[in-house]
C-alpha cells in the first residue's frame, strides 16, 4: 500500500475515530484530536503490524482505544466526573449542545462508555468491539445490556 | 418505540459534528511527511532502488574479498623474504667468520 492510499483511507476513517474519542474525553475536543492524530501516526508507521485479519477501520480504532487508555491513566480523571472547562467553554456552543449526551452517559462506567458509543455511535458490531477493546463478547454484550437499561431509563425521564 | 432504535436514534442526532476534516487531514500529512516512510508503504521505484543497492553492496564486498586475499598473500610472500634475508645476513656474521 503507498502513501497516499494509507492517507486516503485515513481520510475516510478520521471523522469517526475523532467524534469517538472526543464523547470518551467528556468532550474535550483538543484532547481528542490529539489523541487521534497520535494514534493515526502510530498506525502509520506499524502498517506492517496491520495482518488485514480485521478491517482498517477496526484496527485504528483499536489503536486509538490503547492511545485513550493510556492517557487517562496519565490523567487518573475520577469515573463519571465532567470537567468543568467543558461546561464553562463560553467559546464552545457546540459542546453545550452535546450536553445531554454526555448527561447519559456521565455515570456509565468507562468500559460501558466505550461499548456503548462503539455499538450505538459508531455502528459497530460486537465482533468489532471484542476486537477494539480485547473484552470477550460476553463481556461486551454484558456490559451492552447494562448501559441499555441506563440509557432507557435516561430517555424516558427525559421525554417526560 | 423499540429500545435500541431508540437509543441509536438519539446518540446519531446528539453525537458531535465536524467541520474541519480538511485542517485535520492536513496536519496529519504535515507531521507523518516528518516521519521517515514505513517499508511497507515503498512504491515499485523503491523497491528498485533497494534491489540495486544491494546489487552494488554485494560486488563491493566481494571487491574487497579480492583484494584482502591478494593482501594476505603479499604480506605472507614478504615476511618469508624478510626472513629469508635475516638468515642469510646472520649465517653471514656469525658462521663464515668461524671458518
Amino acid at each position: 500500500m503507498t502513501r497516499e492510499q494509507f492517507i486516503g483511507l485515513v481520510a475516510e476513517e478520521q471523522e469517526s475515530l475523532r467524534r469517538f474519542l472526543c464523547v470518551l474525553c467528556d468532550g474535550d475536543r483538543v484532547a481528542a484530536d490529539d489523541l487521534a492524530q497520535e494514534a493515526l501516526l502510530k498506525a502509520y508507521m506499524s502498517y506492517t503490524g496491520f495482518e488485514g485479519r480485521s478491517r482498517f477501520s477496526t484496527w485504528l480504532f483499536r489503536i486509538a482505544y490503547n492511545c485513550f487508555c493510556d492517557w487517562k491513566k496519565s490523567r487518573r480523571l475520577p469515573v463519571g466526573k465532567m470537567p468543568d472547562d467543558r461546561i464553562s467553554d463560553d467559546a464552545s456552543d457546540k459542546a453545550f449542545a452535546h450536553q445531554k449526551l454526555y448527561l447519559a452517559i456521565n455515570s456509565l462506567s468507562d468500559r460501558e462508555r466505550t461499548a456503548v458509543l462503539l455499538f450505538y455511535m459508531e455502528d459497530k458490531s460486537v465482533k468489532d468491539i471484542e476486537a477494539i477493546t480485547g473484552m470477550s463478547s460476553a463481556a461486551v454484550r454484558t456490559l451492552l445490556f447494562r448501559a441499555r437499561r441506563h440509557l432507557k431509563d435516561f430517555l424516558g425521564k427525559d421525554s417526560v | 418505540m423499540n429500545t435500541d432504535k431508540k437509543i441509536r436514534d438519539f446518540f446519531m442526532s446528539s453525537r458531535p459534528e465536524y467541520d474541519d476534516n480538511d485542517a485535520f487531514m492536513r496536519e496529519f500529512e504535515r507531521q507523518s511527511a516528518m516521519l521517515p516512510q514505513p517499508a511497507s508503504m515503498n512504491t515499485p521505484e523503491d523497491m528498485e532502488k533497494a534491489e540495486r543497492l544491494q546489487t552494488l553492496r554485494r560486488v563491493s564486498s566481494m571487491i574487497r574479498r579480492t583484494y584482502h586475499i591478494d593482501a594476505v598473500v603479499t604480506s605472507a610472500a614478504a615476511i618469508a623474504v624478510c626472513l629469508l634475508c635475516f638468515t642469510l645476513v646472520l649465517s653471514a656474521t656469525i658462521i663464515f667468520p668461524l671458518f
